[in-house]
């Protein structure tokens, strides 16, 4: 591919001409944290190089340090990137969060029991239902609130997050229906060669792969911060 | 082993006979090659992030002449990787010269 045709279809494809160019693309998508790191890495080998040999031209100093693009991916490996970084929970949750995030479980259990409760019926059980779900987002909003490993509060942010939620609530709802008899088991598994089963399974798979791209980001913020 | 494992072990290597900062582990690997092996510097402190996240290796910054340097050290866990990936080695060059036959 001749340069010209290169520079058309994207400049980021050019070969950097100064260092400043090459850091630019070498630190692409990192954090300001991992690009100021890495920056400072470089510009200090730079200036050991120049007073070791004073003669050597920019040009010279780019084709030994090699492709840029090839350094992006590889400090992409180790260092978190902006994308990683969207994928990690919040620093802080708040109490209000939690609770709220326990809303879609008990509206799909009020949603389930609606008709029994509109006959009086199962008022204790619907009651005792609400109060394990809260209890489960308070004690959500207590273990995240504590100082725990990177990896293990990421992990627990994402399995009680509210898609996460979602999914219990639909499982809260089919339980219920199992337990009142409105639901068979041979309902169930017909059910589950329907396109909705499809759906919520593809949620699941979604939300799993979500939580392993998460696992991995706060991973390299552990070593970061170690 | 591929080039990236070979030069985690040469930095490793380095790293074992003193602590250094990059532009010096880069030309430790030159001078004790005697030329033959030169670490691209876009590929070098990948390598030694990458070192460092795993605990192979820990880095502190110092002032020296005004400057902020980052001094490599290695840790006991990459004590012990370097002494793996040299039975390892020793293994593998063992093997090729055992099929190419002929004095070392």
């Amino acid at each position: 591919m001749t340069g010209e045709l290169r520079s058309l279809l994207s400049p980021r494809l050019q070969p950097p001409r100064t260092v400043a160019e090459w850091l630019e693309v070498a630190t692409d998508g990192l954090t300001p944290e991992a690009a100021h790191r890495v920056r400072h890495d470089y510009l200090n080998h730079l200036q050991d190089t120049l007073a070791a040999q004073p003669d050597l031209t920019h040009t010279d100093i780019l084709r030994r340090w090699g492709s840029a693009h090839t350094a992006n991916r590889e400090l992409r490996r180790t260092h978190l990137t902006v994308r990683d970084a969207r994928r990690l929970p919040p620093r802080h949750l708040s109490l209000g969060g939690s609770l709220w995030s326990a809303s879609a479980p008990v509206a799909g259990l009020t949603v389930a029991a609606l008709p029994d409760l509109r006959r009086g019926e199962a008022v204790t059980p619907f009651l005792l239902s609400v109060g394990i779900l809260t209890a489960l987002a308070l004690l959500r909003w207590w273990v995240l609130s504590r100082p725990l490993p990177p990896t293990r509060r990421t992990a627990a942010y994402w399995l009680t997050e509210p898609l996460g939620g979602a999914l219990m609530a639909g499982l809260v709802a089919a339980l219920w229906f199992l337990h009142t008899g409105t639901l068979t088991p041979d309902r169930l598994m017909a059910w589950t060669r329907e396109p909705a089963s499809w759906v919520a399974l593809s949620f699941l798979s979604l939300h799993i792969w979500r939580l392993s791209l998460a696992v991995n980001a706060s991973r390299k913020l552990g070593a970061e911060t170690a | 082993m591929n080039a990236r494992e070979q030069l985690r072990m040469l930095i490793l290597a380095v790293l074992d006979r003193q602590p250094e900062h990059g532009y010096a582990i880069a030309q430790a690997i030159n001078t004790r090659s005697e030329g033959l092996l030169r670490a691209r510097e876009g590929t070098l402190y990948p390598a030694l992030h990458a070192l460092e996240a795993e605990g192979l290796i820990e880095s502190h910054e110092h002032e020296v002449a005004g400057r902020t340097r980052r001094e490599y050290r290695l840790t006991d866990k990459g004590r012990a990787a370097l002494a793996r990936t040299r039975r390892d080695w020793q293994a593998q060059v063992g093997a090729v010269q055992a099929v190419l036959g002929g004095n070392a």
